[in-house]
């Protein structure tokens, strides 16, 4: 795995760790610091402010055992897949949400069309 | 008081006429960037036209304004008014529509940075949670995410992300998915969804007209097909042009929006042999447009202002 750079890449590195454990279980700061700090060069507390950051945003959620918290994903990795693309495809250019898609979704007529357009340009380049 | 008038004339006029010919010149897309300058020109153009009126007002006011203090001066006109001064009540009305334009102002650049600041927040939020939930690629900027929707696009953010469904991962061929990364890095390396994000906002605020609302649809439009020509330029027309095909076919046809015509405006341009004429002339078309639009408001404050200083009603 590639060094991480800043703390939006240990976030996903820490969520990626959480998301790969069982679904329904929990974990702790210590876990995660353990099996982090057998690959790279970590600080226990990176680690916890980062998972106290991803608790800040939603992305996971704690219950208090001791004197430590027990963390678990508040969603899925696929339900969050989903509710992003949700975001990315809703609102058609209308939203708040400012995407620069490659290509907005259109109908079969139009999808025809284009491929009329790509066959007249291979016609033509084959021509040459 | 003259310059106010003239500039306010000056941007009605472009209101009323600059669509519809800005449309008409930038409709085939022969020369995108300048098209995008040009909407560009129109719409500063015309704000720089309503601050400078509205600065020309308030300074007006303010020259005439009587020494002394504010709250008895006021007074004092009211008095005056009262008493059947007409002059009086033509300097009073002068001095509301001065506060007013003030209060606009003031108000109107509120709710532009607070739009501005609600949709960059939305976008790094979501180029944030993509970096999380996606799968990184070997291209630092590349990632992919697990959908059924084929999908590419890309979003800013710190760092800006382009996204690429694994759906649209098994529709595209090496080549077409580098001609649609390369055009997805266009638009990030040309800051456009900075400049959709600042024209959104403005149409936002400004929804009535049509100058505004309109440009924005038109300059997306018109950056696509600057992305377009980037990626055309490095891995060939072709492959973007399947490239595109690729990833409408297996799109279901949903709801549809005004985006959708200019799927096919880009792949006729890209089919399109190069017109060298066209081109010209579409050039030729658009800086004139934007040298117009450009001296427009100068000759306008220019001419009314030495009409006052040459003391010519």
């Amino acid at each position: 795995m590639a060094r991480v750079r800043g703390f939006g890449e240990l976030e996903a590195v820490i969520m990626d760790r959480i998301w790969d454990r069982e679904a329904g279980t929990s974990t702790t700061v210590r876990e995660v610091f353990d099996e982090l700090s057998a690959e790279r060069d970590i600080a226990y507390t990176t680690v916890m402010s980062t998972m106290d950051n991803l608790h800040g945003k939603g992305w996971l959620a704690r219950e208090r055992e001791g004197k430590a918290y027990r963390y678990w994903a508040t969603l899925s990795r696929e339900e969050h897949s989903a509710r992003l693309m949700r975001e990315a495809l809703d609102g058609g250019g209308r939203s708040d949400l400012v995407l620069t898609h490659f290509i907005e979704q259109i109908s079969a007529e139009e999808s025809a069309r284009l491929r009329e357009a790509l066959r007249r340009f291979s016609r033509r380049t084959g021509r040459r | 008081m003259n310059a106010a008038v003239g500039l306010l004339l000056y941007s009605l006029a472009v209101l009323a006429f600059g669509p519809r010919l800005l449309r008409r010149l930038t409709r085939a897309g022969q020369v995108p960037r300048l098209g995008v300058a040009a909407w560009l020109t129109a719409i500063a153009s015309v704000l720089v036209t309503w601050v400078a009126a509205a600065v020309a007002v308030i300074v007006d006011v303010a020259g005439h304004w009587n020494h002394g203090h504010f709250v008895a001066a006021c007074l004092a006109k009211l008095l005056g008014v009262a008493a059947g001064d007409a002059g009086m009540l033509a300097r009073l009305a002068l001095i509301a529509v001065a506060t007013s334009a003030a209060a606009t102002a003031a108000i109107t650049v509120v709710r532009l940075s607070r739009t501005l600041i609600r949709i960059r927040r939305r976008a790094h939020g979501h180029a944030q949670a993509v970096r999380i939930v996606g799968r990184r690629t070997t291209d630092r900027d590349v990632v992919i995410l697990e959908a059924a929707e084929p999908a590419a696009y890309c979003v800013s953010g710190r760092p800006p992300a382009i996204v690429v469904t694994t759906a649209a991962l098994t529709a595209l061929d090496a080549r077409q998915l580098d001609a649609v990364v390369a055009h997805e890095r266009a638009h990030l390396s040309g800051h456009h969804p900075h400049l959709v994000a600042a024209l959104r906002s403005l149409a936002t605020v400004f929804p009535r007209i049509a100058l505004i609302t309109d440009g924005a649809e038109q300059v997306s439009r018109l950056l696509e097909m600057c992305a377009d020509d980037v990626a055309a330029c490095r891995y060939g027309r072709g492959a973007l042009l399947s490239g595109l095909l690729a990833l409408s076919g297996a799109a279901p046809a949903g709801a549809l929006g005004a985006a959708d015509i200019d799927v096919l405006a880009r792949a006729e341009r890209l089919t399109a042999p190069n017109a060298q004429l066209a081109v010209a002339r579409s050039r030729a078309a658009l800086t004139s447009a934007v040298t117009v639009l450009v001296a427009g408001p100068l000759v306008t404050a220019a001419s009314a202002a030495s009409v006052l200083m040459c003391g010519i009603p």
